[in-house]
């Protein structure tokens, strides 16, 4: 019992990093209606950053909260600066081209900077500097809730609610749910759709970047590639509670990190990566629309 | 027809005459162009996107050498060879299946998945080496088999085109709803189309089994599937002459770049690889011969209708 | 005219999305060899009730019956084999293939060789090609669009264009053909044309015709008969000079006098 509790604190934590990470797979497929193959990487720079950034402030002597925001901070900045870019550079020209052609140009965006940064970090893996100390917070027998877990749910759930504030009670977040609808409406009704959907771009990456830096503190081991399969099951989450709505991204989450977590466990750890692509493929074929998404039929 | 006897027979007498380094990169070249020729018959000609297709290879792969393993005399090689073309077929029309429900993006990503998953399967499979491999396979293939596959491929394909069913897969590309108004029973035909692409990826694995003697799940991985589709998308999505010219372009890149890298072989490659297929997209997404084919271009007496 | 066979019955069509009600009790039938046309204000449901007739909708209450077959359940392409074909309210012709191919593709259900034949270029297949493409470019040459025939299908002006998607499904074999706004965009000599293309389909052919309209001088000019829809009921059907005066008619597109 104390076991499976272990285990769901553990899931959790994980499916709030994935949460973090659909829920820029979710924004950019309601406003562009693409699959934005080169998140998973952008969060995979977030990594990155936030390790180059440590070691050239030398932050590892001091580690505190506030190196840890110091890191997180400059790192999201940095992904959402890196989201424009992609937006600007690769998806913008394509925005009346067929779907294949976007599709084509984003995987080759993905593979892109994974090889980039295999080509500019080196291959192999790097730790990432303890900026912030482990301390366990409450021990019941054998389950421990540490700083790292209280951390990640924290964070995760502080910038979860910003962009529901920012979502649900500006006008930006108005004008974004506009372009969702409609992108020709809401630029003839004078919404400027080429800035909010590079905002949207940049929003998106910097959730991306804080999540390689909660990873990168709490699993200090990051890579060029580490981004590849996280962005898969981040995508399969925001798919599974339906790609283009918000608390559905964060729901799949924490259904995909809680099943990996138990999934691991309870069966066998050589299928945790097995297991995200099988509920993809089995969303996909028994309820396209995920948990809460919308059903789009093709007008005829 | 002819040409198809003739370009087998003439590399069978030329074969002694071609040095070693050219033999073994036009073999590879000619299992590129079955490999890019296959995908595109199922992304070009019948528009369906698969990011799979390197998982076809490896069934097609496996099946043979496994199968070679077992009875290597070499008189058995056509045997294996459609032994890995079938099993790979017949995965195909398991993938097909889902072209039911899914389009577009979906479906991409569930070949994407697929694909993985196989790879997954293979790595765990004791039986065939799991992660250590398959190694000692008997070195069957040589230049006469490459052509005479890949010849046959352009061949069959060519012939394909030219019938009801060949035309049913350009409809369903070019407007799937139009097609079904036209009474085209368009999941048939998708997963027909991928079960003959997965036909000729199979044979294309079971080729590049038998030539390098030893395969591993991590031949086959997304980015070989990536590799498959550069060739494809280079040459122009729908055309047999594009991507059958940017395979064998795409197989001599490597060595001409040789002398560039310093660092990782690998690396440099996909950076342009993916470079190159997004400067593409932006520019030119058709390709080099968008859909048509070299021989439309060429202004000689056409035979009449 | 004479009372004709049933060619096409809509029996208590009832069709909702969600909570939006797009058709209530849609309950008429077609003769065989008539002109219909299907008119009302946008949002009626006119091709609401085409997608249910191609089996692209299944409606939540009722039937259609094709020459007593019922339709329910079927996919699009089986409809289209069993004599049925259509023309889409933005074209849907197959655009980077030649008009010949388009013709061709619409034939396919016609055509009777198995791919060993097609592999091996046997005499049956090279009859059978031959066969089809010879009707095919017949079908052609009857709308004067033969000397089109290798020209990619984006490339025809837009009048042409409408008129090949016509002739396309005329190439299906179908008895019945459903027109989506096929004046659509056209000028009036253009509409004038497509009149008596219409017509002229109906007389060589032997097809029935449903059609959706705006232009009410096609629909007036052409129709045996008018079927008209508003917020998914019908609220008149009959010939033509006696739609014209209907008061339902005129204020559901002109509003109530104040």
């Amino acid at each position: 019992m104390e076991n499976f509790l272990q285990h769901c604190i553990n899931g959790l934590s994980l499916g709030s990093i994935y949460a973090l990470i659909a829920l820029g797979y979710t924004m950019v497929f309601g406003i562009l209606k693409l699959i934005n193959f080169a998140h998973g990487d952008v969060y995979m720079v977030g990594a990155f950053v936030g390790y180059y950034l440590s070691a050239f402030l030398g932050l590892q002597s001091q580690p505190s909260m506030v190196s840890f925001f110091i890191v997180l901070v400059t790192s999201m900045s940095v992904c959402a600066i890196l989201g424009f870019l992609i937006e600007r550079i690769a998806y913008r020209p394509l925005r009346s081209s067929p779907r294949i052609t976007a599709l084509i140009t984003a995987i080759g965006m993905s593979l892109l900077l994974e090889y980039v940064a295999q080509l500019v970090f080196g291959p192999d893996p790097k730790v990432f500097p303890m900026v912030l100390e482990r301390r366990d917070l409450f021990q019941f027998g054998e389950v421990s809730l540490n700083n790292y877990h209280a951390l990640i749910v924290s964070v995760s759930l502080t910038l979860m609610l910003l962009l529901r504030f920012l979502v649900l009670h500006t006008k930006f977040g108005k004008a974004m749910r506009a372009i969702s609808e409609d992108i020709t409406t809401a630029s003839l009704l004078g919404i400027p759709t080429n800035r909010i959907i590079s905002i949207t771009f940049m929003l998106g990456a910097a959730l991306a970047g804080a999540a390689g830096v909660l990873v990168g503190t709490v699993y200090p081991r990051i890579d060029p590639l580490m981004g590849v399969i996280p962005g898969m099951k981040a995508f399969s989450a925001a798919v599974i509670g339906g790609i283009g709505n918000f608390p559905g991204a964060v729901l799949g989450g924490i259904i995909m990190g809680l099943s990996e977590e138990m999934v691991a466990a309870y069966i066998s750890s050589s299928y945790r990566d097995a297991l995200a692509f099988g509920l993809l493929i089995f969303i996909l074929l028994v309820k396209p629309s995920g948990f809460f998404g919308k059903y789009q039929p093709e007008k005829v | 027809m002819i040409a198809l006897a003739a370009a087998t027979i003439a590399t069978y007498l030329l074969t002694p005459y071609i040095s070693s380094f050219y033999l073994q990169m036009l073999t590879l070249a000619g299992i590129n162009v079955v490999l890019a020729n296959g995908l595109n018959l199922i992304s070009g000609i019948t528009g369906q996107l698969s990011l799979g297709h390197a998982g076809f290879m490896a069934i097609g792969a496996y099946a043979s050498a496994y199968f070679s393993l077992q009875y290597s005399d070499p008189n058995y090689f056509l045997l294996s060879l459609l032994l890995g073309g079938l099993f790979a077929g017949a995965f195909g029309l398991l993938l097909g299946l889902p072209t039911l429900r899914l389009k577009g993006d979906y479906l991409a990503i569930v070949t994407l998945g697929f694909s993985e998953m196989i790879r997954v399967l293979f790595l765990n499979m004791g039986s065939l080496g799991g992660a250590r491999g398959l190694p000692q396979i008997p070195h069957h293939t040589n230049l006469t088999w490459v052509v005479f596959a890949a010849a046959a491929t352009l061949f069959f394909i060519h012939r394909w085109m030219n019938s009801y069913f060949g035309r049913a897969f350009l409809a369903i590309r070019e407007d799937e709803m139009a097609a079904q108004s036209c009474g085209v029973n368009t999941t048939k035909y998708k997963v027909m189309s991928f079960s003959l692409g997965a036909f000729f990826a199979g044979v294309a694995g079971a080729l590049f089994a038998h030539q390098l003697t030893y395969i591993s799940p991590s031949i086959f991985t997304f980015t070989k599937s990536f590799e498959i589709l550069t060739m494809v998308v280079l040459g122009g999505l729908g055309s047999l002459s594009g991507a059958t010219f940017s395979a064998i372009l795409l197989t001599f890149l490597p060595e001409v770049l040789r002398p560039l890298q310093q660092i990782t072989h690998i690396d440099l490659r996909m950076i342009i690889y993916s470079l190159l297929l997004i400067i593409l997209m932006l520019t030119r997404p058709t390709g080099i011969m968008g859909k048509r084919e070299i021989w439309e271009l060429i202004p000689w007496p056409k035979r009449k209708a | 005219m004479t009372e004709g066979k049933k060619i096409l019955s809509f029996d208590h069509l009832t069709m909702a999305f969600g909570g939006l009600k797009v058709l209530t009790d849609v309950h008429f039938d077609i003769e065989e060899h008539e002109i219909v046309s299907m008119i009302g204000p946008n949002g009626a449901g006119k091709t609401t009730v085409f997608n249910i007739t191609t089996g692209i909708y299944q409606p939540n209450r009722g039937s259609v019956r094709f020459c007593g077959n019922e339709l329910k359940n079927r996919s699009t392409y089986e409809i289209t084999n069993m004599g049925i074909s259509r023309t889409f309210q933005n074209i849907r012709l197959f655009k980077d293939l030649s008009v010949l191919h388009n013709v061709m593709i619409a034939s396919h259900q016609h055509y009777r060789y198995n791919p060993l034949q097609s592999l091996l270029q046997t005499k049956a297949y090279r009859a059978e090609e031959k066969q089809q493409a010879e009707r095919c470019m017949e079908i052609l040459g009857i709308f004067g669009l033969s000397h089109r025939a290798q020209e990619q299908a984006k490339h025809l002006p837009y009048g042409e264009q409408r008129k090949l998607e016509i002739v396309r499904a005329l190439a299906t074999g179908a008895k019945l053909l459903l027109l989506d706004e096929p004046a659509a965009g056209m000028n009036e000599q253009e509409t004038h044309g497509l009149m008596d293309l219409i017509q002229k389909v109906q007389q060589q052919f032997q097809v029935t015709i449903l059609l959706i309209e705006h232009d009410m001088k096609l629909v007036m000019g052409i129709s045996h008969r008018i079927i008209v829809l508003h917020h998914g009921e019908i609220i008149a059907q009959g010939k033509p000079e006696h739609i014209r005066q209907d008061k339902k008619v005129i204020e559901a597109y002109l509003g109530k006098p104040s």
